[in-house]
C-alpha cells in the first residue's frame, strides 16, 4: 500500500485506507492492497489480491487462481455507502452473483447487510466470504432463491409489470406466441394473458380484454414471446448481435424472430385498426402497438426445490420493427412460391437490420404469483385475501379498516358512510383538503379502487346505513365492520341478525373511546347468538364483574353509569360531540383492532364463541403504562322464543347453570318431583327484541316449595337485585321469574296462567312487565338435564301486569285431592317443614 | 368430561371438614366434582378429600358417610385407644388385624423404635371407622388424582401423599403403598392437638438411588393450610412428582381469619420449630397467591370459599347466610360435632361455595 498520503482523500476514503492497512497487515500475506489511486468519479481505486489456495474448490465450484486480484472501489462517502469491487478479467463471466462479467455482487440488500460500523472489516470478510462459497460452486445454495439474470435496463425503454404466470418451454423446442399487455400509461404496461402461436386468438379488442379480464376501456395489445428451452446468460448484452447469436444456437433464427412479430404486429393492427384496410398501405408506416419483444428463459429459481421459473426481459423495439415484420410475414411466411424469393431478402435485410441495433432493455417488475410472495402471507390479514367485505363508516375507524382490506387483497369491498369530507377530519382521517364536501365513502372508495385494480372492486354505498340496510344482500359478505360508533346501527344490525344468526356474516363492531386511547372491538362470529350490541353488553358486564378492578378505566370511557359531560364538540353549535384524538391515535387502534379480529377469523378456536378484544395506547415513557390488550370471550347464549312477541329470549348459560344448580339440589334434598324456582335478572330491548337473561338466583328462603306449586318468596330479594343493580351499573336489572317442572312439559299450568296477570313481585321498583320462564319436561328430557345439563324444554313468556302492585298475590292453593302435602321452605334449607296444614282448593302450578 | 378443576381443601379439624362437605354439595349441585382432576388435602381437609375420593361413587352416600363421620367424631375413639387399651382391644379388632398386615409401619427388616401415641390411634380409628386398608392409590373416581400433605418436623418439608406418588423432594419417592388412613392421620396430626407421627420409610431418588428415612410427620398445615401449593401452575417436574396444572382452582378455606391467631400461643412451647414455618408460609399470602397467579393470567380462573370471609364482603349474599359470627367459635379438634353446628358449617360452605362460583369461575369452566 503506498501513495495514499498524496492522493485528494475524503475521510471517510483514508477510514477505509487506514482499515485496509491493517488488514493487510493482520493477514500473513492472504491479503495484500496495492495501486491505490483516484478514479474520475471521485471513488479511490486500490487493487487488493486475496489468496485462493487453500479454499476448498469442488467440481462446480468458480476455477480461482491461487491468488485473485480484484479492484476495490472506495466511495466518497464511505462507509456510509459500500464499497465495491470487480474483477480486471471477464473469467467470472456467466458465473452467479456475477454482474456485467465483472462485477462481484456481495450483497443482496445494502440497507441491511452493510453495516457502516463494521466499514472495511465487514467488507473484506464478506469478499473472502464470495470467494470460499465461489471456490465451493455455493454462490447459489439449494433451496436458496437464484439470483436471475440482469438487464441493464434504460428507463426510456418503459416498463412491464408481469401479472400472469408466464409459460415455460417444452423440452423440445421454445414456447412462441404473444403476451397480452394492458397499456396502463405512456410508459407502463401490465402482463395480464398469454397466448400461444397454436391457440385461436382473439379476434377483436372486446374479445382480448374479456379474454385477460381488463375493464372495457382498457388500452389492450399484443407483444411477441419467445421463452426459451435453455437458460441463456446470467447478463444480456447490449448489442442485438451478441443476443441474436446465443438465441440461434437455441434455434430460435431471425426469420423465426421477424416472422413472429410480424405476425403479433399484423394481429395487432386487425385489434385495434378493424377498419383499416391492410392492403391498401394506409398508415403502412406507423404501427397499431409499440414493439416488445419479450424474452423468457428457464433460469429463475425459487426457494425451495421445484423446477426453474421462466424469467422474463422485454427489449422494446424500434417501430420499425413492425414494418419489417409484417413484411416478411406477408412474403416469407405467405407460403406462396413466388414470393420465397422475396421473402429471403426481407429476412436477410431484416437480419442485419437486427444486428446492427443495441437493445433497450425495458424496466420488468414482477407481480406474478409463481415467483412472488405477498408481503403479508403469514399475517392474520391473509383472511382477506378474495373476500367480500363490508366496512359501515368511512370515518376515523373505517377509513383505515377500508384500506387494511383493500391492500389484504379483499375481492369486493363496499365502502358504506353517508357523510360528507369536512375540513376538520383531515387532522385524523385519511382525506385530502380537495375532498372537502364530497362524500366520504365515494373519495374513500375512489382511491381504494387505485391500489390494486386487478384483485380489488370497491364500491361506494353514500346513503344513511340503517335506511339502506334491507336493500343490501347481506348475505353475500364474508365481514362486516361496524366502524359506525353509532347505537342506532348497531340496534339495527341486531335486530337484523337476531333472526338470521346462521346465514349471518361475522360481525366486527369497532369503537374507540373518548381520547382515542382505548379500543373496543366486539365479534360476534357467524352463528353467533349475539351482535355487537350484545357482545358490548357482555363486555360492561364482564368488566364490572372483574374482582381484579383491570376493567376500570374502561368502564369509566365506554360504560359510564352517568352519561358524560365533558362532550368534545370540534365546531361548537354545528358538528356532533365527537372524541378527541389524533391520526396516529385512530390509525393504531383501528389497526390493532383488526388484527385481533383477524386472528379470532383465521385461527377460530370455536367458531360460535362471541369475544371482545379491548387495546390501550402507550403511554410516555415515564407514565405508567396501560395495561396490554385483553380478549374477554363468551360462549353462546340458549335461545328460546316468546310467542307472544316474537322476542329472543337470550339465556346466558350462567344462568341455566345456576338453574340447574337449584334443580340438582332439589332433587339431591327434596327428591325428585318438588318445585323449585326463583328471581330472574337481565333486561328487555325492545328495539332489538331481545330480551337478556344474565343471572338466575334460587329461592328467597320463605319460598313456598311442594310438588304441585312453587310460590315464590320475598325475603333478600330487594337487596339482591339492588346490589345487582349497583354492581351491573344498572344493566342487569329483575327481570321475572323462573320456575320448574320436573317429568312435565315446560308449560304454564292453569294457575300459573292465573298468576301471570300479578306476577311481578311485590316490591316498590316492579317493573309492567315480567319474564316467565318455565324448565321442564318429560322423564327423559328432565333426566338428561339434571345428568348432563342438555337444555331441558323451555317455556317464555312476558307478561304484563294488569293487577296492581300492592295486591296480595293469589294464595297458593295446591289440589285438596294430594292429601296433606310435605312442603319445603326456599334458601339453603336442608329439612322440609312438618306437615301443613292443607290447602283446600285450588290447581297446580 | 374434562377434568380441568384442581380443588384444595383446606386443613382445620372437622371444623374444616364439615365445611368442605357444604362446599362440595354445592360443586356437586353445579355439577362440576366430575371435572376435579387433582385434589389437594390438608388435615381436616385431608380428611374429608379422603372421604370423598375413596369412598362411594354415589355422591348422597358419600354425603351420608362424612355426616355419619363427623357427627360421632374421633375424638373420644383416639382417646379410647391411646389410653384404654383394654377397650380398644375389645372395639377395634378391625384395626389390629390390620395392623398385623404391617399397615402402620414400613419396617423393611430395621426395626425403629415407634412408641405408639395418639397420632397412631388416629390411624387405627380413621382404619376402623372409614378407610380400612384402602392404599392411596385405589380412588373409586376414575381420572382424579389425590394429594395429601404431611410436614416433616425432622427437614420441615412437605411429604406428600398422592395416589400416583407419595415421598418428598428431599428424599424421592416411597416405594412402597401408603394407606389412606396412615396418610390422613399424619396430615391431621395438628400440633396442638396431636403428637407427630413417626414413621420410616424407603425412599427412592430419581437416580433410583433407595435409602430408608425416618421422618416425623405432623399437620400440613404448619406448611402451607390451604393446599395449594401442589397445585401451583407451572412447578417443574424436575422438582416434584406432584404436576398438575390445572387452568381453574377451587380453594375451600376454612381458617377464620384473625382468630387463628390463638393457635400459635398454644403450640409456641412444644412446637416453636413448625410455629416458624407457620410464619414462613402464611395463609393469607397463600390467599393473595390465587389473585396473582389470576392476574397474571398462569390460571383461567379460580374461585376461594373461605369460612372466616366477612359477612358484608359478600357481594350478593344469601337471604338466610349462616354468618361467621355462628361458625366463629368452633375449634379446630375431631370431636363429635353437634348437629346445630355441623348444619351450620356444613350451609355457609355450600352458600359461599354456591355464591362465590359464579363470580369467579369463567363460564367456560362451569
Amino acid at each position: 500500500m503506498k501513495d495514499s498520503t498524496t492522493l485528494e482523500l475524503t475521510e471517510g476514503q483514508q477510514l477505509a485506507l487506514d482499515q485496509l492497512h491493517r488488514i493487510v497487515q493482520a493477514s500473513r500475506g492472504s491479503v495484500a492492497a496495492t495501486h491505490v489511486a483516484s478514479a474520475a468519479d471521485g471513488y479511490v481505486e486500490a487493487r487488493v489480491s486475496v489468496g485462493c489456495a487453500n479454499l476448498l474448490r469442488t467440481q462446480g465450484g468458480l476455477r480461482l487462481r491461487s491468488v485473485e486480484g480484484i479492484t476495490l472501489r472506495i466511495p466518497p462517502n464511505f462507509p456510509f455507502t459500500a464499497p465495491n469491487v470487480q474483477t480486471r478479467h471477464t473469467r467470472f463471466a456467466g458465473a452467479p452473483h456475477v454482474n456485467w462479467g465483472r462485477h462481484l455482487c456481495l450483497y443482496r440488500s445494502t440497507a441491511t447487510e452493510w453495516d457502516p460500523a463494521d466499514g472495511m472489516y465487514g467488507f473484506i470478510t464478506r469478499l473472502l466470504d464470495w470467494f470460499e462459497a465461489a471456490a465451493a460452486g455455493q454462490l447459489d445454495r439449494p433451496g436458496e432463491p437464484l439470483h436471475p439474470p440482469n438487464a441493464l435496463t434504460d428507463r426510456t425503454a418503459g416498463l412491464l409489470v408481469i401479472r400472469r404466470d408466464a409459460p415455460v418451454a417444452r423440452p423440445d423446442g421454445p414456447w412462441l406466441g404473444a403476451v397480452v399487455l394492458h397499456q396502463v400509461n405512456d410508459i407502463r404496461c401490465d402482463a395480464v394473458g398469454w397466448l400461444a402461436v397454436e391457440d385461436s386468438w382473439p379476434d377483436s379488442l372486446e374479445q382480448l380484454r374479456e379474454s385477460a379480464a381488463l375493464p372495457s376501456g382498457a388500452r389492450a395489445f399484443l407483444a411477441p414471446v419467445v421463452v426459451t428451452t435453455k437458460h441463456l446468460t446470467f447478463e444480456y448484452p447490449l448489442a442485438a448481435r451478441e443476443l441474436v447469436e446465443s438465441l440461434t444456437r437455441d434455434h430460435i433464427t431471425p426469420r423465426l424472430l421477424l416472422g413472429l412479430t410480424g405476425c403479433v404486429a399484423g394481429h395487432n393492427r386487425t385489434l385495434l385498426c378493424p377498419d383499416a384496410d391492410a392492403s391498401t398501405g394506409d398508415d403502412e408506416d406507423t404501427p397499431a402497438a409499440p414493439v416488445h419483444l419479450l424474452l423468457g428463459t428457464p433460469s429463475r429459481g425459487i426457494a425451495g426445490d421445484g423446477p426453474r421459473r421462466t424469467h422474463l426481459v422485454a427489449w422494446h423495439l424500434p417501430d420499425f420493427a413492425d414494418q419489417v415484420g409484417r413484411l416478411a410475414v406477408r412474403t416469407a411466411f405467405s407460403g406462396r412460391a413466388h414470393l420465397a424469393e422475396l421473402g429471403d431478402e426481407v429476412v436477410r435485410f431484416g437480419t442485419d437490420w437486427l444486428d446492427r441495433q443495441s437493445i433497450r432493455w425495458m424496466r420488468v417488475y414482477e407481480a406474478r404469483p409463481e415467483t412472488t410472495v405477498r408481503r403479508d402471507h403469514t399475517t392474520p390479514a391473509a383472511w382477506l385475501r378474495g373476500k367480500r367485505i363490508l366496512v359501515l363508516g368511512a370515518g376515523a375507524l373505517g377509513a383505515p379498516v377500508a384500506d387494511m382490506c383493500a391492500r389484504a387483497g379483499a375481492a369486493h369491498l363496499t365502502v358504506a358512510d353517508h357523510g360528507l369530507v369536512h375540513p376538520g377530519i383531515l387532522a385524523r382521517q385519511p382525506y385530502a383538503d380537495a375532498d372537502t364536501g364530497y362524500s366520504k365513502a365515494r373519495v374513500l372508495a375512489d382511491r381504494l379502487n387505485r391500489i390494486d385494480p386487478h384483485a380489488t372492486c370497491v364500491e361506494a354505498l353514500v346513503d344513511n346505513v340503517t335506511t339502506r340496510l334491507s336493500a343490501l344482500d347481506l348475505h353475500s359478505f364474508d365481514l362486516i365492520w361496524d366502524c359506525t360508533a353509532n347505537r342506532i346501527v348497531r340496534a339495527h344490525l341486531e335486530r337484523a341478525r337476531r333472526t338470521d344468526t346462521a346465514s349471518w356474516p361475522h360481525l366486527a363492531t369497532l369503537m374507540i373511546g373518548h381520547h382515542a386511547t382505548r379500543g373496543i372491538a366486539a365479534l360476534s362470529p357467524r352463528g353467533a347468538t349475539g351482535g355487537g350490541t350484545d357482545v358490548l353488553r357482555r363486555t360492561a358486564l364482564t368488566a364490572r364483574a372483574d374482582a381484579t378492578r383491570a376493567f376500570d378505566d374502561l368502564i369509566d370511557d365506554f360504560f359510564p353509569t352517568e352519561p358524560r359531560t365533558d362532550l368534545f364538540q370540534p365546531e361548537p353549535g354545528c358538528s356532533d360531540a365527537t372524541f378527541t384524538g389524533s391520526a396516529a391515535d385512530v390509525t393504531a387502534l383501528a389497526g390493532q383492532l383488526a388484527i385481533g379480529i383477524l386472528h379470532a377469523l383465521a385461527e377460530p378456536v370455536d367458531r360460535h364463541t362471541m369475544a371482545a378484544l379491548i387495546v390501550r395506547v402507550p403511554a410516555g415513557p415515564t407514565s405508567t403504562q396501560p395495561a396490554g390488550p385483553r380478549w374477554l370471550t363468551w360462549p353462546n347464549d340458549i335461545l328460546a322464543t316468546d310467542e307472544a312477541t316474537g322476542y329472543d329470549v337470550r339465556i346466558t348459560p350462567a344462568a341455566l347453570a345456576e338453574m340447574r344448580t337449584e334443580a340438582r339440589r332439589g332433587a339431591r334434598l327434596r327428591g325428585p318431583r318438588v318445585e323449585t324456582g326463583g328471581p330472574l335478572l337481565g333486561a328487555v330491548d325492545d328495539a332489538t327484541g331481545v330480551i337478556f337473561i344474565d343471572e338466575a338466583t334460587g329461592p328467597p328462603p320463605d319460598s313456598l316449595l311442594t310438588e304441585a306449586y312453587f310460590q315464590h318468596g320475598l325475603d333478600g330479594v330487594s337487596g339482591h337485585l339492588a346490589a345487582r343493580r349497583r354492581a351491573t351499573g344498572n344493566i342487569s336489572r329483575f327481570l321475572g321469574m323462573w320456575h320448574i317442572h320436573p317429568h312435565t312439559a315446560a308449560q304454564p299450568s292453569a294457575t300459573d296462567r292465573a298468576a301471570m296477570t300479578s306476577l311481578t313481585l311485590p316490591l316498590d321498583d316492579a317493573p309492567a312487565r315480567a319474564l316467565v320462564l318455565i324448565a321442564g319436561g318429560p322423564a327423559p328430557v328432565w333426566h338428561k338435564w339434571l345428568a348432563t345439563g342438555d337444555s331441558p324444554d323451555l317455556y317464555v313468556h312476558l307478561a304484563a301486569r294488569t293487577a296492581s302492585v300492592t295486591a296480595e298475590p293469589p294464595p297458593p292453593q295446591p289440589p285438596a285431592h294430594l292429601g296433606p302435602a310435605q312442603w319445603w321452605p326456599g334458601g339453603y334449607s336442608t329439612r322440609p317443614h312438618s306437615p301443613v296444614p292443607v290447602p283446600r282448593k285450588g290447581s297446580r302450578s | 368430561m374434562t377434568r380441568t378443576i384442581g380443588l384444595a381443601l383446606s386443613g382445620g379439624g372437622f371444623r374444616a371438614a364439615a365445611f368442605h362437605l357444604g362446599c362440595l354439595r354445592a360443586l356437586h349441585d353445579r355439577d362440576l366434582l366430575d371435572r376435579i382432576r387433582v385434589v389437594s388435602g390438608i388435615s381436616g381437609g385431608s380428611l374429608l378429600a379422603a372421604l370423598w375420593a375413596y369412598g362411594p361413587p354415589d355422591f348422597a352416600d358419600f354425603d351420608a358417610r362424612a355426616t355419619d363421620l363427623l357427627r360421632s367424631g374421633l375424638q373420644l375413639d383416639i382417646a379410647r385407644q391411646a389410653f384404654k387399651p383394654s377397650a380398644a382391644v375389645r372395639n377395634l379388632t378391625a384395626a389390629a388385624r390390620a395392623g398385623a398386615r404391617g399397615l402402620f409401619s414400613s419396617y423393611s427388616g430395621v426395626s425403629v423404635a415407634r412408641p405408639a401415641n395418639r397420632t397412631d390411634a388416629l390411624a387405627a380409628v380413621l382404619t376402623h371407622k372409614a378407610f380400612g386398608t384402602t392404599t392411596m392409590a385405589d380412588v373409586t373416581r376414575p381420572g382424579l388424582d389425590v394429594v395429601l400433605t404431611a410436614t416433616d418436623l425432622a427437614t420441615t418439608n412437605a411429604v406428600r401423599f398422592g395416589s400416583t406418588h407419595s415421598g418428598c423432594s428431599r428424599y424421592g419417592t416411597i416405594t412402597k403403598p401408603i394407606h389412606v388412613a396412615v396418610a390422613v392421620a399424619a396430615s391431621a396430626a395438628y400440633p396442638a392437638l396431636l403428637p407427630a407421627l413417626e414413621r420410616t420409610f424407603i425412599f427412592e431418588r430419581r437416580d433410583g438411588h433407595r435409602q430408608q428415612h425416618t421422618v416425623l410427620l405432623t399437620d400440613g398445615g404448619v406448611y402451607d393450610n390451604l393446599g395449594l401449593s401442589v397445585l401451583e401452575p407451572g412447578r417443574s417436574p424436575h422438582h416434584t412428582q406432584h404436576v398438575y396444572d390445572v387452568p381453574f382452582i377451587i380453594s375451600c378455606d376454612a381458617g377464620l381469619g384473625e382468630l387463628d391467631l390463638k393457635a400459635p400461643h398454644f403450640m409456641l412451647g412444644r412446637l416453636s420449630r413448625s410455629f416458624a414455618t407457620v410464619h414462613r408460609k402464611a395463609q393469607d399470602s397463600a390467599r393473595s397467591r390465587l389473585y396473582e397467579w389470576a392476574e397474571s393470567g398462569r390460571i383461567d380462573g379460580f374461585a376461594l370459599a373461605y369460612l372466616g370471609m366477612k359477612d358484608d364482603r359478600l357481594p350478593a349474599p344469601p337471604a338466610d347466610l349462616v354468618p361467621r359470627s355462628a361458625v366463629a367459635a368452633y375449634p379446630t379438634n375431631f370431636a363429635a360435632m353437634a348437629s346445630s353446628d355441623f348444619e351450620a358449617i356444613t350451609t355457609r360452605g355450600e352458600q359461599l361455595m354456591r355464591t362465590v362460583l359464579p363470580m369467579y369461575l369463567r363460564p367456560a369452566a362451569c
